[in-house]
């Protein structure tokens, strides 16, 4: 019995000798780091990917909210490995201009199909307040009381926006507020509660349009962009220095804008647990992501 | 005929003429605009069979009319960046090399890893057992390098593992016995077919994908380069030039590496029917990159 238990012990221990040895790269007790801005899109989706990478795939996840610039930055040194929300061609155009986005891994588009917007509140007259021309009017100018409510500095549209403070002369008198993203929300659910007009930056996919009956103001010279698309970047190395198993499901995940609407309008109802309660929701696809081809064949 | 009918053709030859003109004002390339799209491949063995694949698909399940146009790298990236061109397909990243030239990798749409695993180094057929020749460290073994002769077979025409295999075989203790047979490809490959139809035991150069790893069944013993991804690229307005199911299906396109091996493989064996018998195997592959998540 004394020897038989021996092996057992002896067996275990080469068993988990070997197990060590035959790791890749990375160990699986490290970490992947995520920066997601701290916008609800943003949030949902980093849940989903921190669902699936813990569960399915055995790797530790850590997320974290830095803004935009600082996420740039932070894969660019190697200080964080993935940032989920590189919007492109144009609202993020200066960061990928300054930095060297050919060192980083760019796993393509996750979604497509998304705007950058200034919204009002849909009971705000549209004979009165359809562009962004109209703010000019000063009965309009009197009701907003001269301000168009941001987000965070730093954040592609605040940069746009700053731009079209510049560009347009019927927003010489107004003051872009900077702020945050739930700043802006909260902004707006007291507006819309008090009946009081406002403008917010926003963009589409964002759980607001779910909450709020809001309407896109025309935007004559264009500047807020067409459609854009949203890139995740990992850092330099990113397939060489994690398992395989993580880089393909990064490559392979891709969801319709629909679904981010949904994804996203869940986690403003929910918050945290949200990855679980979709991936359970969509099985098939989250197979797909974790194992390829061999979930369909 | 009355003056009233020579009004109506001159004001309908009037709308055909400026139609013809605003036609011929349209981007080119613009598949929302004409149904055409320009896609530059490069003139390497791996990227024709899969540039070929989705030229296919978006014949045959888009209704575009590709122009699909074998170029060197330079020339290609250079016309997807500047608008000339749609897509463009034969770039591994990370960079092996300092890229150059006229475009700048942000003026492009990086449509993401169409393939990944992509590396060289020393490989050995399959039917070597894993555990005689696991890994390099196995090649110290004294039976090992009896049944290997004491060599390793070289492309002398990739200089970059040439390189690396030389620094490697002097400065490992225990690899310095083995001679690096340096041989032209088409004598490698002839050494490769005679060894691997004998179930000889060999160990040679060899990049995953390529024709010769899709054949034999390789492994790799001993990694020489990164890995690298090969991406897909567009033009950086491709989402506003194009309908949303190309540019979905572009974005969805992924495959594993065995599958370009597979693809690499039977494009030798026959260009004519090697796309779409490729299809007709994978259904549910092609259908989701078609269709999405409604195919799954």
């Amino acid at each position: 019995m004394k020897t038989k238990s021996v092996a057992l012990v002896l067996t275990l221990a080469l068993a988990l000798t070997f197990g060590f040895v035959a790791t890749p790269v990375r160990a699986q007790d490290e970490t992947l780091e995520i920066g997601a801005i701290a916008w609800e899109e943003s949030l949902a989706i980093a849940d989903l990917i921190q669902h699936v990478v813990r569960t399915e795939l055995d790797y530790n996840v850590e997320v974290t909210n830095p803004n935009a610039g600082v996420a740039y930055e932070a894969v660019s040194n190697g200080d964080l490995d993935l940032f989920l929300e590189s919007w492109q061609p144009m609202t993020q155009a200066n960061y990928l201009e300054k930095y060297n986005v050919v060192e980083f891994t760019n796993f393509g588009p996750m979604y497509e199909e998304a705007k950058l917007t200034w919204a009002v509140p849909a009971y705000v007259p549209e004979d009165k307040l359809s562009s962004v021309e109209d703010l000019a009017k000063e009965e309009v100018k009197e009701k907003l009381d001269g301000e168009i409510t941001g987000i965070d500095p730093g954040a592609g549209i605040m940069n746009i926006s700053d731009e079209m403070m510049d560009e347009y002369e019927a927003l010489s008198d107004y003051e872009l507020l900077e702020g945050s993203g739930a700043a802006m929300q909260a902004s707006l659910k007291d507006a819309v509660m008090n009946d009081e007009w406002i403008v917010v930056t926003g963009w589409q996919p964002h759980s607001m349009y779910g909450r709020f009956d809001l309407r896109n103001l025309e935007e004559p010279k264009n500047m807020l962009g067409a459609e854009e698309r949203i890139h995740m970047l990992g850092r330099t190395n990113f397939v060489a220095d994690f398992p395989s198993k993580v880089s393909q499901f990064l490559s392979r995940l891709y969801l319709p804008i629909s679904m981010v609407n949904n994804l996203t309008s869940m986690y403003g109802d929910m918050g945290e647990g949200t990855g679980a309660a979709w991936a359970e929701e969509h099985p098939e696809i989250v197979d797909y992501w974790v194992n390829g081809v061999d979930a369909l064949e | 005929m009355n003056k009233g009918h020579n009004y109506y053709q001159s004001a309908i030859v009037f709308a055909l003429v400026l139609t013809t003109i605003l036609l011929g004002m349209t981007t080119p390339g613009s598949a929302k605009a004409n149904g055409k799209i320009a896609f530059y491949v490069a003139p390497e063995t791996e990227y024709v069979p899969v540039g070929e694949l989705i030229s296919y698909l978006l014949r045959s399940k888009m209704g575009l009319e590709v122009n699909k146009i074998v170029q060197y790298p330079e020339v290609g990236l250079r016309k997807v960046a500047t608008g000339k061109g749609d897509l463009f397909l034969g770039l591994k990243l990370p960079p092996a090399n300092e890229t150059s030239g006229s475009y700048r990798i942000y003026q492009l749409c990086n449509l993401g890893p169409i393939y990944e695993d992509v590396a060289a180094g020393w490989g050995v057929p399959a039917y070597i057992s894993k555990k005689w020749l696991g890994s390099s460290e196995d090649l110290r073994n004294e039976k090992t390098k009896n049944r290997l002769h004491r060599e390793i077979i070289v492309y002398e025409s990739d200089e970059k593992l040439l390189e690396a295999s030389r620094e490697i075989v002097m400065g490992v203790k225990g690899l310095q016995e083995y001679e690096l047979v340096e041989l032209s490809e088409s004598v490698a490959n002839s050494e490769l077919e005679r060894a691997t139809r004998n179930e000889e035991w060999i160990v040679t150069t060899i990049r995953r994908p390529s024709l010769p790893f899709s054949l034999h069944d390789f492994r790799i013993i001993e990694r020489l380069t990164e890995e690298q991804s090969v991406h897909l690229f567009g033009r950086n307005d491709l989402m506003a030039e194009f309908s949303g199911e190309v540019t979905q299906f572009l974005s969805r396109f992924y495959l594993p590496i065995e599958l370009v091996n597979e693809l690499i493989r039977t494009w030798d064996q026959d260009q004519e029917v090697s796309v779409r018998d490729f299809v007709n195997r994978h259904p549910k592959l092609v259908a989701y990159w078609v269709n999405g998540v409604k195919a799954l």
